[in-house]
Formats: structure tokens, sequence, C-alpha cells
């Protein structure tokens, strides 16, 4: 049934894609619907990577900024007058932009970079190459999922200089400090423009997500059954689905921040003095906002980390020139965390005063997720034993996911524990773990799609010693961020603190903030280097192959210049799974997608 | 500018220069026949030795900075409370299986990664999957993860734990920007009622007494001519003008709840705050009794952290929260512990709560039953305070009473 489906489906496609190619033959593409208003899913990958990147350099500015300041409490930086100017007055950062910095931060590189710079490019580029599909299901929707992922970068970028700053109530922005301008400065205008962009960036998603699956689910081209699907798309398609699901839960939590903002209902308010007036809200909960910030906010999380999984499993397979092990269990794990990801927002809560006996539920469920997480990390390091691993810099990325993910995933176990997270919540321990296993981990896993299928962006090839400089800087700063901060938070240290100047107990710790601050300093640099490779190899570098890793998935056998619709020709029709490596009867150790079973595989074929 | 300038100039350069010279290495590599993206054996093998090499990195930098840090030199000491005993263990638990897990894990990765490298002459091993092996690593966890879900929730089940302990101390901190008050519910170990909209510069707890409802109806009302008054001024600014109709509403229906007080106000849970006291300097607290914390925000969510007593509790305004514990270690005995005579116990604010967030806290104290209670005796009651006040009221016009004792407070402009 599902076949023969995807075969129509195809075939209106196809011919779709005809006719588009006869009533377009006879001119060029304008420059505007080329590179601006593009439809081609790869050039719409290609704009989310840019502006992703462009928004994860602002992001990481930031960061730099505020260590600066925690690295060398009170002490003048020239630099940041620089480019702060009002809000480093004689190089010392503003208290209040310091919230800014940390709250602009968090937001751009979860939604700007790390969703729709992760989910937006590789979804874009590899579902329709990768189940043999001409184009998105709905190119225009993925076109307008692109310009309101833009509007909303743009709209958060000028909240960073409006007079009264941008938000700043940490990346959660919780009311009531975030609804009353009279509480911080940046509850102002800066926050009606937090919101406005997150509002867009949520049309964006779910557009963008709606597409995803739909694609998966009508375009896959003939032979290509959910289990022949390579993880990638699994992921991308398990992470539109979480997408889906949640972000509309935020659009309500916001819409209701508006009304209590502007129009004085009181969801989230009750009882508030503050500057010298009793307000009239009364009978809201602030807590209700973090019910449903959270309901997102956790899968989110998932969203952020579910695609970097997808592509290290791909990545991982190809250059341990392996099928991944256990393809099934990491299909099914991956599902079991997206279920359980909607079951467990509360362990953000346990001290917001959630009854006790919720808290407990909320423990169990969180504690599951340890389960398929430690299936997919055994699954991983049992695909790299008796491999034949070729490190280029995608591999060495995705290597660096999992080790990643195992150091990040176990202080996990701790914070999942409601009466562990008591005195960690708020901590630099929290602080270590979420960077760790959602942040670095997610970014580990944007580098290696981006080294791995940069060929496929730009036809080009990316420098490899560049790439190993970046790997490894990276790499070593990214432990020497964000180790030492478990420390800090067994020792109680709070995050979003300007300075602890006023704290004799965590005096001890001046040294290692100094220290994070010199390896976040150098991890910044480093990506410098990735800015440089990128941009030189996607003008200048090495002409690519058509096949430069000797992968068996469907992208790989279109050409490498560019062309609407993929395929020249037909589009290719599957007759495997996407992980024949090193077949012990084979001379080759890759077997194409594209190529038909022979008379003893189909005896033999597990899948 | 002329530095902005050449600096920008020496960037461009840089960025040229490392340019020309990635052509030229591509350039000698194709001349040697090979393509400037092919990763020879020894290039690879180079990787994997990093890789190995990294595996190192990892390990002597986790013992590293546990052997500095994980010591009560840095870390928090010995839990001091009766609940955080158990929790301190729990982490220890915890900590100990995720190191394991974490070193058991990386060597594999990492190992793998190197021993495995890239060999011509070896094809890798067509191993797809392997139920055995699967169910082995999942029921490991599993178990593992149930052992410490049940001691988790036995240890969450006992920090929670409502006291039935009538001889406890019952005390209110009430947090705002940015600052704590501190509130003993007295002889009755009931905190008196309080509500926002009895707030003012005196009373900054907003409680509730006959005599405190009479005062604010009075500061209210003049507050109110005032504003009247300064409406049917002219006001060329409009945005004033809509700031003082704003104020002008907020206060009215301030009044009108101010009144529901005063019709109730002869109930009893109005004659409860008589015996409270109130100050804003250190807490003390008594050793070994039971205590009950109760919370409350004037404006938005902050956080009540303890860290040595493994406390923590959000305070959230129009929310009443708490937390019950046990301290079992005084301040002198910890201090002789420590063989640190400045270590202090500590509250501090540990939810983003606006600019001076990151200095809000209060010393905390433990100290003998005796002397908690000698303490105690030595500080006057609201009631007193409210009595003292009394005597004095006809004399000293109330705003400027209110001006004279809220210096602290000049950010909250009160006009009373």
């Amino acid at each position: 049934m599902s076949e023969i489906h995807s075969t129509h489906a195809e075939a209106q496609v196809a011919a779709h894609a005809h006719a588009h190619h006869d009533a377009h033959g006879h001119h060029k593409e304008s420059f505007i619907s080329k590179y601006i208003f593009s439809m081609d899913h790869k050039m719409i990958a290609k704009q989310f990577l840019i502006t992703g990147i462009f928004m994860g350099l602002v992001g990481m500015s930031l960061s730099l900024f505020f260590r600066l300041q925690l690295g060398w409490p009170n002490q003048p930086m020239p630099i940041l007058e620089t480019f702060l100017g009002k809000w480093a007055k004689g190089g010392i950062l503003d208290p209040n932009f310091y919230l800014a910095a940390v709250t602009i931060h968090g937001t751009i590189l979860v939604f700007m970079v790390l969703t729709a710079g992760l989910s937006g490019t590789f979804s874009n580029l590899l579902i329709p190459l990768q189940i043999g599909a001409r184009d998105m299901a709905s190119p225009f929707l993925n076109m307008l999922s692109y310009w309101f992922f833009f509007l909303s970068s743009l709209i958060m970028m000028i909240s960073l200089f409006v007079e009264t700053g941008p938000a700043a109530s940490g990346w959660v922005v919780y009311p009531p400090l975030s609804a009353l301008p009279q509480a911080s400065q940046g509850s102002g205008l800066g926050m009606t423009l937090w919101l406005l962009s997150i509002a867009l960036f949520i049309v964006s998603v779910l557009m963008g997500g709606l597409n995803y699956i739909t694609t998966v689910v009508n375009l896959r081209t003939k032979g290509m059954s959910m289990t022949r699907l390579p993880l990638t798309v699994w992921a991308f398609l398990i992470t539109a689905i979480l997408g889906l699901l949640s972000f509309p839960v935020l659009l309500a939590a916001a819409l209701l921040l508006i009304f209590d903002r502007s129009f004085g209902t009181s969801f989230y308010l009750s009882d508030i003095f503050i500057g010298g007036q009793a307000l009239e809200q009364t009978g809201g909960s602030p807590i209700l906002y973090q019910h449903l910030f959270w309901f997102l906010g956790h899968p989110e999380v998932y969203i952020i980390l579910v695609p970097s999984l997808g592509i290290t499993s791909e990545v991982i397979a190809v250059n341990a020139r392996k099928p991944i092990f256990g393809y099934r269990a990491m299909i099914a794990s991956m599902l079991a965390i997206a279920f359980l990801s909607f079951i467990v927002w509360g362990h953000h809560m346990y001290i917001t005063g959630m009854n006790p006996f919720l808290g407990s539920v909320f423990t169990f469920t969180t504690l599951l997720i340890a389960i398929p997480s430690a299936i997919k990390a055994f699954n991983y390091i049992t695909t790299l034993w008796k491999g034949n691993i070729r490190f280029t810099p995608g591999m060495m990325f995705a290597i660096g996911v999992v080790s990643l993910f195992i150091t990040g995933g176990l202080t996990g176990i701790i914070l999942a524990d409601s009466a562990l997270d008591v005195n960690l919540h708020n901590t630099y321990f929290v602080v270590a773990h979420f960077h760790i296993v959602m942040g670095v981990a997610s970014m580990f896993g944007t580098f290696a799609g981006v080294y791995h299928w940069f060929p496929k962006l730009f036809g080009r090839m990316m420098n490899n010693k560049l790439g190993y400089a970046h790997f490894w800087l990276t790499l070593i700063s990214a432990y020497g961020v964000f180790f030492p901060m478990h420390y800090l938070g067994l020792a109680g240290v709070p995050r979003r603190y300007y300075n602890y100047t006023a704290f004799e107990i965590f005096n001890g710790f001046a040294d290692l903030n100094t220290l994070i601050s010199i390896f976040a300093i150098i991890g910044g640099l480093a990506q410098f280097i990735f800015v440089f490779n990128f941009i030189y190899s996607a003008i200048k570098g090495p002409k690519a192959p058509q096949n430069p890793w000797n992968s068996t998935t469907l992208e790989w056998t279109t050409p490498v210049e560019h062309i609407h619709g993929n395929w020249p020709g037909a589009i290719p029709e599957v007759h495997r799974w996407p992980y024949d490596y090193s077949l012990p009867d084979r001379e080759e150790d890759f077997v194409p997608q594209t190529e038909p079973l022979k008379e003893e595989e189909k005896v033999h074929a597990h899948h | 500018m002329l530095m902005n300038i050449l600096l920008a100039a020496v960037i461009i350069l840089t960025i040229i220069t490392a340019a020309r010279l990635l052509k030229v290495f591509e350039f000698t590599s194709i001349l040697r026949g090979r393509k400037p993206y092919d990763i020879s054996e020894s290039e690879n093998n180079i990787t994997a030795l990093m890789f190995l090499l990294s595996m190192v990195g990892l390990f002597s930098m986790f013992i590293y900075f546990t052997n500095k840090y994980y010591n009560y030199k840095y870390l928090l000491p010995p839990a001091a409370s009766i609940h955080g005993k158990e929790v301190e263990s729990l982490l220890e638990l915890n900590l100990i299986i995720i190191t394991l897990a974490f070193f058991i894990t990386q060597t594999l990765l990492l190992w793998f990664a190197y021993r495995y490298r890239y060999n011509k002459n070896r094809k890798a091993y067509h191993y797809a999957h392997n139920n055995t092996l699967e169910m082995v690593w999942t029921i490991i966890p599993a178990v593992v993860l149930s052992v410490l879900i049940l001691k988790g929730l036995i240890v969450w089940n006992q920090t929670t734990r409502k006291s039935e302990d009538v001889d406890k101390v019952v005390f209110e901190l009430y947090a705002r920007q940015f600052d704590w008050t501190v509130r003993f519910a007295g002889k009755d170990k009931l905190l008196g009622d309080a509500n926002y909209t009895m707030i003012s510069g005196t009373n900054t707890l907003g409680l509730i007494t006959p005599e405190l409802v009479d005062e604010q109806l009075d500061a209210l009302n003049k507050e109110k001519a005032r504003l009247e008054t300064e409406m049917n001024e002219k006001f060329p600014n409009k945005e004033k003008l809509a700031e003082l109709k704003t104020a002008y509403r907020r206060l009215k229906r301030q009044l009108q709840l101010v009144m529901e007080f005063k019709k109730k106000s002869t109930e009893q849970p109005y004659q409860t705050a008589y015996d409270d006291i109130v100050f804003q300097d250190t807490i003390y607290l008594p050793v070994n009794k039971t205590i009950e914390l109760h919370l409350r925000s004037q404006d938005v969510i902050h956080s009540a952290y303890m860290p040595h007593f493994r406390v923590h509790m959000y305070c959230v305004p129009g929310v009443k929260t708490g937390f019950t514990f046990t301290p079992t270690i005084t301040t002198a005995e910890m201090q002789a512990k420590l063989g640190n005579p400045n270590f202090n116990y500590l509250l501090f604010c540990n939810n983003i709560c606006g600019s001076a967030h990151y200095n809000m806290q209060l010393p905390i104290v433990i100290v003998t039953e005796e002397d908690f209670t000698k303490w105690l005796n030595s500080k006057k009651t609201v009631g007193e305070q409210i009595a003292e006040k009394q005597g004095t009221v006809s004399e000293v016009p109330s705003t400027e009473q209110i001006s004279a004792d809220s210096t602290k407070q000049t950010a909250m402009k009160i006009h009373l």
C-alpha cells in the first residue's frame, strides 16, 4: 500500500518538475528567484546555514563579553567599550547588559543556531536528497519558513540596539521579571521585540516541520521503505514531530505573556507590589508560565540534540566503513527519547513549590531517558569496534559528539534526581551539564554535518588541515570551559551572577573562572578558523567528486552541480538499506542503496 | 581611529595571505599526484594517536580537577542539616556510578577510535546487530537506574515530608528586589496574615493588624488626595498624565481592598501578627530544632538558596512556598571543624531577579537553643513596635516618619 502511494506521489512530483522545466526552459532563473526567494531546498538549506553561522557568531561574541567580566571581574576591558559602547563605559560591563548578554546568548544559540541553523539546514538539504525526492512537499512553505526565520533573527538583532537594552530575564524569560519593565529595564521594548521574534520563529519552525514530515511520509522513492531510511532522515522526522507538538505551546505561553504585559490580564501575575504601587493583577500564577515554557523547553532539548545524533550515526557509519550497529534499536531509542521528552518537563521545576509527589513522578520519567540514551552511546561505540576508521574532520566531530553526549548525559542522572536537584538547581553544575550534552554536542553534530555534506552544499571540498585545527582547539576548549564548571556547581556557585566578589565562600574559585574564560576565548577564536575555511572552500575549494566518502546513500548519486529537481533523469530506485558497508563477500567496501539485491542476498537479507 | 584602520588592514592581509597559502598547498599536493582533500594513511594515524592522547588528556583533566577541587577547601562543607546528610550520601553514590560509567565508556570510545584506524590491508567487520549485546546494555543501565531512582525517591520523601513536630520554629523569608526580610512567628508559632496591598514604607511585609490597617488607609487617602491635586493641575506632558492615571486607578483599587481588611480586622488571623518579630540583618536559628520556613515574594520570582543546609526553594509572588529542615551544626562548631573562624552560613538568591541579583545575600547564624531564645527575646515584636509608634504618631506626621524610616527604599519611589 505505502509503496503504491509513494510511486504515485513520485510520478506526480516528476510530472510537476517536468512541467516546471518546460515552462522555464527558455529563460534563466533571475537572481532573486535563485538566491533570495528561492524555493529550491538546497538553496534554502544554504540560507539557513549561513544565517545560522552569522547568528552563532553573534551569540558566541556575547558569551565572550560576559566571560571577560566573569574571568576578570571589575577590571576595565577597553575591547568591551569598543563593541558595546554605553553598555561598557570605561570597559566595565553594565550589570544590566551582563544579564542581557546571558539572555540573548541563550536565546540565539538555542533557537536561531541549534534549532533553525541545525534542523533547518540539514532537514532541508538531506531529506529530499536521501529519500529520493525532487524537492520538499511544499517548496513555497519551505521558502516562507526561511524568511520567517530571517525576520525573527533580524528582530532579535534589532533588540540588541534599543535604548533600554535587550531582554534581560534569562532565556527562559520567567514572568514577573520579564513582564514588568519596572523590574528590569530589559523587560521594556527589548522584551517586546524578544516575544515578537520568538513568535515569528515558531511560525517558521511549524512551517518547516510540517514540510519535513509530509515529505518523509509521502515523497520517498520507490523501494525506500521506512526501514531503509538513513538514520539522519529518521532523526529529522522525529525532530519535526517534536517541534510540531511542542512549539505551539510556547506560542501560547508567549501570547499570554504578551497579554499580561500589554493588556492588563493576569495569567502569570498576582499580588505584586513594585515601584511603590500595588498592581491590579491578581489570581494568576508565574508557575503556569513555567509549566507551559518547559512543556516546549524540554522537548526543545531533543529538537536540538536528535538531529545531531542522526548526523553522527550516518557520519560514523560511513567513516568507520561499517553498518551502524543496531539500526532498529537506534530508531526505537530515538522514538523512546522523543516520547519521554514530553513527560519530563517538571524536572526543571522541582523547587518551584510544586507538589512533592509530582516531583517523584518527574524524577522517575526523567531517569528513564537514561536507558535509550545508554543504548545509543553503546551502539555508537560498537559501530567503531572493528571498523576501518577514516578520520575526516566530519568523523572527528562525530566521535566528539559521542564523547560529549556521554559526559554531559551522565551528569543528567544527578540533575534528574529531585532530591539532588534541590542543591544543584541554577548552579554551574546545570550550566556544565546542558552546555556539554546539548550545546556543545549539538554544535559538534552541526560541524560534523557541515564538513561531511559540504561537497553536497557547495560542490567543493573543505580543507582538512584547517578542519583538524578547528576540531582539536574546539574540543579542548569545550572541555576546558565546561568541565571545571561541575566543581563550581558542586560548591553551590549560582549561575547568572554578575560577579562573586561579595561572596567570600567563592573566593577560591577566582583562578578557575579566569581559566574558564581563557579557554572560552581560545574556543571562540578557533571558530574563525572554521569560518575562514567555510568561506574559502565555498568559493575556492577544490572541486568535489560525486561521492567523496564512498557512501551508500542517495544524495551522492546526484550530480555535483546543483540542478533543480536533483536528478537529471528518473529518480533512482532503492533496493537495500543504507548501511551495506564492508559486506564480507564483496570486493568494494560499500554497496549503494540503488544496487539491486543479488539472489543470495535476498535469502540472507535481514533488512 | 588610525589604530582601527591599521588593525582592519592587518586582519584583511592575514586572511588574504592564509587564502594564498592554502592555494599553494593545494597545488603542491596536486603536483605530488594527490588530491588536496585526500587523507594519507600517516595523517590518519596521527589523528588516531591524537584521539588516544585525548583520552589521556580527558582523564588527566578529570583527575587534576577532582584532586584540586573535590575537597572541603573548595566544596560545600559537610551538610549541616538532617536531610542534607542523606542528600550528600545520595550524591556521593551517584557520583561514583557516573564516574565509573564515564571512565568505561570514554575508554572504549577513544580506544576503539585509535585501535581501528584505517589500514588498507584490513576490511571492516560487517556487524549490524546482536540482540544479546543490546539486551545487556539495556538491562544493566535499567537495573542501576532502578536502584538510583528508588534511593532518590526515598531521600526526596524525607526531604519534603511535612513535620509533625509541635516544638518547631516557624519563620518567614520575604524576598524583594534586592533584599531579604526575616520574620519569626513568635510564641503562637503562627505567622500573622499579610497582603501586598498593605505594604508601605514602614510595613514592608504588608502585615495586617487593625492599627496597621488604619495607618494604611490614612496613608492611601493622603496619597489619593495628592494624586488628585496633581492630576488637576495642567499637564503638558501626556505621558506623565497617563502615569498618574494608572497610579490613581491602582490606588483606588488598593483602597477598596484595604477597606475589606478594615471590615474584618477584628478577626483572629489579623491578631496573630502582634508577637511576630521582623528584622533584616542576620538570620539566627537554633540547632537541632525543626525549622519551618515560609517563603513569599513581593515583586518577581526569587529563590532562597541555603546551600550548606541543602535547602532551596523559589519565592513566588502570589504563591506561598516553604521548606522544612533541621540544622545540626552550629556556626561555632562548623568554624572549628573547618578551622576557619570567618566561616558563615549563607542565604542568597538563586533565581535571576534583575540587575542586582548577584548581591542579594544574608548571613545565617546557627546557635544553641538558649542563645536563640535569648536573642529572640532581645528583639521587639511587631506589637511592641506598633505600640511605640502609636505613642509618637500624634506628634510626627506619618509621611515624614515613613520617609525617615525607609531610607533603604528610595528605589521604591513611595510618595506616602
